[in-house]
């Protein structure tokens, strides 16, 4: 287990080290009075010591439920099955102590608003240090004495002063921060964070990117990065996981995905961000037709058949399984991936 | 070269942005009514309600007996005796036809006192919560009403204008009132700061307009469980009325009357006492399911969750 | 309309505006104007102000002080009366689809709103609401739909509908697509950009998404916290911005492309954004500004008119040369 310190640590490469969570054909499905909504279907990925991956989807795709689900954080309405392998044990079906145990000290989260996150009574010091307290039995003073630590980690100036003062006297990034400085307090292994910098400001985003960056470095913890912003991965993340309607339809190296897209949603995702122009030509912003559909139950099918370009009767007959894409090193779920075939999708 | 040439159609199915799969149909009331039929309390008591009303509504034609007729060859009878199926009182009227019709008093008490109240209430809740200005005035005023007891009320009307059931109803509609203009007022503000509203000034809407065709029509579930709340509570304020003698004096038949006068009998024939009660608060408590009910049915968000 | 023969009248010209809510300065002292047919976007983050110059343009809210013309007429302290039959001549399209339509209307009623309150007849105002809906690429059977029903991005296309059905000369369009999935705000951003293309109305595109504002908009004005930072054509904005607040912003705005963003300099603004309550002295960006000198913090900079733009720095010469932040900053 890693030691927060503040002292470099070699950085580790991506890819190379063990993954500290494996999650495997994970499902969630949901009672709800109108009837069963699938949100997940079978969802693999692998998060990775000094690892950032990066979770992508609009809304409807599933993301933030799978988020909740590692840790066993939905509702009581939600049926989670598949596996969560977390440095070994397995999370799901796991008991409320086993849980409470592996939340916040091995596996934290980062939520996006932070308003909400923490708490209006109490002090920022108060906050932090419960986290010590709770999970690594600190006495207040210790307690307080490493909280400043960790707020200086995330960049927080003046941590000291910072720690007697309440959530509405800290603006929404320095509230993030904090966030984060609770988050890491635990040591944990894996660093789940669910849209962070959403209701940021963009120069406040900045900031706080490069915060999870040197947590990335500096811990070697796994980041599991929740978001639909496209800016924001090409940014930080070191791999990527599109997911759409619950599953994930393309995965791999962040360079290559954006550079050599092949999954069609993807390239629809691609095209549809304004980009900023190198020459004077004016591209038409990529639109999707029709819209994310919600599944009562897994389908045989491509979910995304409806509005692919490319979708033929096989698309919607059989659901394409993930595997490697041609002349690729990324993995994609389609029966036509893009740049095959001479297929033009465009 | 039109502009629809290049536009793009979208179908009408699930929504991209995460909020609840839309529903077709009429705006939430047929969701609405099919929430509220899922709760077995709420239905229970929509059932008692109805019962309870139409019975009361029925009274001349279904109490086998005039409630002030007095049997004195029957005094006392306990409940099941031969003709009279809840028994009879001290001096002998038949307690299904005091109850059926004491019942019939209190509903009209109870929903002539609550009009009232939302008569006056609900624009001044309206002009409160839209017109910051006046919403100094209104609140004071709604404060100041809200500071006299109920009972001084009462008495005081019936000192004035004499005892009856029109001034136990207007008692208890000028009590009702504060507590409907404040959450008028508040649905009010809360109404006035969404989006379509200030779109419909920006089109040029007058605020009579605006309160009229947008806020009022939005507030109208709040205020539909807001009445299944004041009504019941007006029908025990009615019986409390009636019991001090306030009210419907006797020998009208009024639930309070009824338990007023069964005061002296209670230990020799409890069922004079128990059988009005009970009848309060089946009514009362029929009430407040429903409007329980309606409330969570009309929740956007849902029942779990 | 009563406009002189002048050369061009602005459709909208705001001059000095100032909104203090209280002790909060939202808006302190802004001038800017929208010439006829085109797309001017107000740009700027939490605090700014943007939003509260769109409504003020609309006359939701009663400015402070300064004026607010629209086609040449003052209409910022008119009656509300007085201000109606100039309220055809702007409409206003909101961020959040969730709450800019009445729930209990049905989208033919909602779009026909505004005709009803001009006095418009029922034959033709079916027949207008019928138009414009097309015009926003939605089907004729939408008409007796509810916003329940629809999903944001129809929402929003209601919500601009009702706005264009008047015909307009001004659409202020207030985040219209931030509160929407990013294959849904393309096409909302293309519907914008071709209606206006083909009706011709000008647009005050109201946004923090520079890479939106790029895509839409011939001008840009850049506030920060409640004054203008910077005015100039697209091109000016982002291939030559000259405020350090301007430069900061393009340079935070991440590029959704791995090779170019890493490449990219960054530059990170320290501290935290100043309170509206208490606006720094001099130039309201010193507190943050990695350039700043002692005049900045003593002097409010003019907005002095500059090579076709404008620009509110002492650190900018009035050739326009000046310092680029991204200078000082460190690649990633």
């Amino acid at each position: 287990m890693s030691t927060v310190t503040t002292t470099d640590v070699d950085p580790y490469q991506p890819g190379s080290g063990t993954p500290l969570l494996q999650v495997r054909d994970l499902s969630v499905d949901f009672r709800t009075e109108d009837g069963h909504v699938c949100a997940v279907d079978q969802v693999t990925l692998a998060a990775r010591a000094g690892e950032l991956l990066a979770v992508v989807g609009e809304s409807g795709c599933g993301k933030s439920v799978m988020a909740m689900a590692l840790s066993s954080l939905l509702p009581r309405n939600a049926t989670v099955t598949g596996s969560v392998e977390l440095a070994g044990h397995q999370l799901v079906g796991a008991s409320a102590s086993d849980l409470r145990r592996v939340r916040g000290s091995r596996i934290a989260y980062i939520f996006q608003e932070p308003m909400t996150s923490l708490n209006p009574v109490f002090t920022v010091g108060r906050q932090v240090a419960e986290v010590l307290r709770v999970h690594e039995g600190m006495d207040r003073r210790q307690a307080l004495d490493r909280a400043a630590e960790l707020l200086d980690l995330v960049g927080i100036a003046n941590p000291r002063e910072r720690l007697r003062q309440y959530p509405h006297q800290l603006s929404g990034g320095l509230r993030q921060r904090v966030m984060i400085a609770m988050a890491v307090a635990g040591n944990p292994e894996v660093l789940v964070a669910d849209e962070p910098t959403t209701a940021l400001d963009v120069t406040v985003q900045a900031g706080i990117l490069d915060v999870l960056r040197d947590l990335r470095d500096r811990l070697g913890a796994a980041v599991v990065l929740i978001t639909h912003d496209l800016g924001v991965v090409a940014d930080i993340a070191d791999r990527v996981l599109v997911m759409y309607a619950g599953r994930v339809v393309e995965r791999g190296d962040v360079h290559e995905l954006f550079a050599r897209p092949r999954h069609h949603y993807t390239m629809g995702l691609l095209g549809a961000v304004p980009t900023p122009r190198i020459d004077e030509q004016e591209e038409r912003l990529r639109e999707i037709p029709g819209l994310v559909p919600t599944l009562e139950r897994p389908e045989d099918r491509c979910t995304f058949a409806d509005r692919c370009p490319a979708a033929d009767d096989t698309c919607r007959t059989h659901q394409p399984p993930l595997e490697r894409a041609p002349e690729s090193n990324h993995e994609v779920a389609c029966w036509h991936p893009a740049g095959t075939e001479g297929k033009e999708t465009r | 070269m039109s502009v629809t040439d290049k536009v793009s159609r979208e179908s009408t199915t699930a929504d991209p942005t995460g909020a609840a799969p839309p529903q077709p149909g009429r705006p939430r009331r047929r969701r609405v009514l099919h929430r509220l039929r899922r709760s077995p309390l709420a239905m229970t008591g929509l059932v008692v309600l109805c019962i309870a009303v139409l019975a009361a509504l029925l009274a001349p034609v279904l109490a086998p007996y005039d409630p002030n007729e007095a049997h004195f060859d029957a005094v006392f009878q306990p409940p099941g005796s031969p003709g009279y199926l809840l028994g009879t009182d001290d001096l002998g009227r038949d307690i299904l036809s005091r109850v059926l019709f004491g019942a019939r008093a209190s509903l009209l008490v109870g929903v002539l006192s609550t009009a009232l109240a939302m008569v006056v209430a609900v624009p001044l809740g309206l002009i409160a919560g839209y017109f910051s200005k006046l919403d100094a005035v209104v609140s004071r005023l709604t404060d100041l009403v809200l500071a006299f007891p109920f009972l001084i009320l009462a008495v005081g009307l019936a000192a004035i204008r004499g005892a009856s059931l029109t001034n136990a109803a207007l008692a208890i509609g000028i009590a009702q009132i504060p507590g409907i203009i404040r959450v008028t007022r508040s649905e009010t503000l809360r109404l006035k700061s969404l989006d379509y509203v200030a779109a419909a000034v920006a089109e040029g809407a007058s605020d009579l307009w605006v309160v009229g065709r947008h806020i009022l029509p939005n507030s109208v579930s709040v205020l539909i469980v807001q009445a299944t709340v004041a009504i019941p509570a007006a029908i025990l304020g009615e019986a409390v009325l009636s019991f001090l003698g306030l009210g419907i004096q006797p020998p009208s038949p009024s639930l309070g009357t009824m338990l007023s006068e069964a005061q002296q009998s209670i230990n020799r024939a409890p069922w004079t006492a128990v059988i009005p009660g009970l009848a309060i608060i089946v009514l009362t408590l029929a009430f407040n399911l429903v409007g329980d009910g309606l409330r969570d049915a009309l929740d956007p968000r849902g029942s779990r969750r | 309309m009563t406009g002189e023969a002048a050369t061009t009248t602005a459709v909208c010209e705001v001059v000095d505006l100032v909104k203090h809510f209280g002790p909060v300065h939202a808006v302190d002292g802004l001038s800017l104007r929208v010439d006829p047919g085109e797309v001017v976007a107000l740009v700027g983050e939490s605090g700014s102000g943007k939003s509260t110059v769109g409504r003020l343009i609309v006359r939701l809210l009663d400015p402070t002080a300064g004026t607010v013309s629209l086609g040449g007429i003052d209409v910022g302290t008119m009656s509300r009366r007085a201000l109606r039959p100039h309220r055809r001549t702007v409409s206003i399209v909101f961020q959040d689809p969730a709450s800019s339509l009445d729930p209990r209307m049905t989208v033919g009623g909602i779009v026909a709103e505004p005709l009803r309150l001009h006095g418009v007849a029922r034959a033709d105002r079916s027949a207008r609401v019928r138009e414009v809906l097309e015009q926003v690429g939605m089907r004729a059977g939408v008409a007796e739909r509810f916003p329940h029903e629809l999903s944001g991005g129809q929402r929003q296309r209601v919500s601009i509908a009702r706005a264009l059905v008047s015909e307009p000369r001004l659409l202020v369009a207030d985040e219209p697509t931030s509160a929407l999935d990013v294959s849904v705000q393309a096409s909302v951003l293309n519907l914008l950009a071709d209606l206006q293309r083909d009706l011709g109305f000008a647009c005050l595109f109201i946004t923090h998404d520079l890479a939106a504002v790029e895509y839409l908009a011939d001008r840009v004005v850049v506030m920060y916290l409640g004054k203008v930072a910077e005015v100039g054509t697209r091109e000016q904005i982002f291939e030559h911005p000259r405020h350090p607040y301007t430069q900061a912003l393009l340079s935070a705005a991440p590029v959704p492309d791995p090779a170019r963003q890493r490449h990219r300099t960054r530059v990170v603004l320290s501290g935290e954004l100043p309170s509206q309550i208490d606006p720094p002295s001099g130039c309201r960006f010193h507190t943050r500004c990695p350039l700043a000198v002692e005049r900045c913090r003593t002097e409010v900079p003019a907005l002095r008119e500059i090579g076709g733009g404008s620009v509110a720095c002492h650190l900018v010469d009035d050739d326009g040369a000046g310092p680029d932040v991204r200078d000082t900053a460190e690649p990633v």
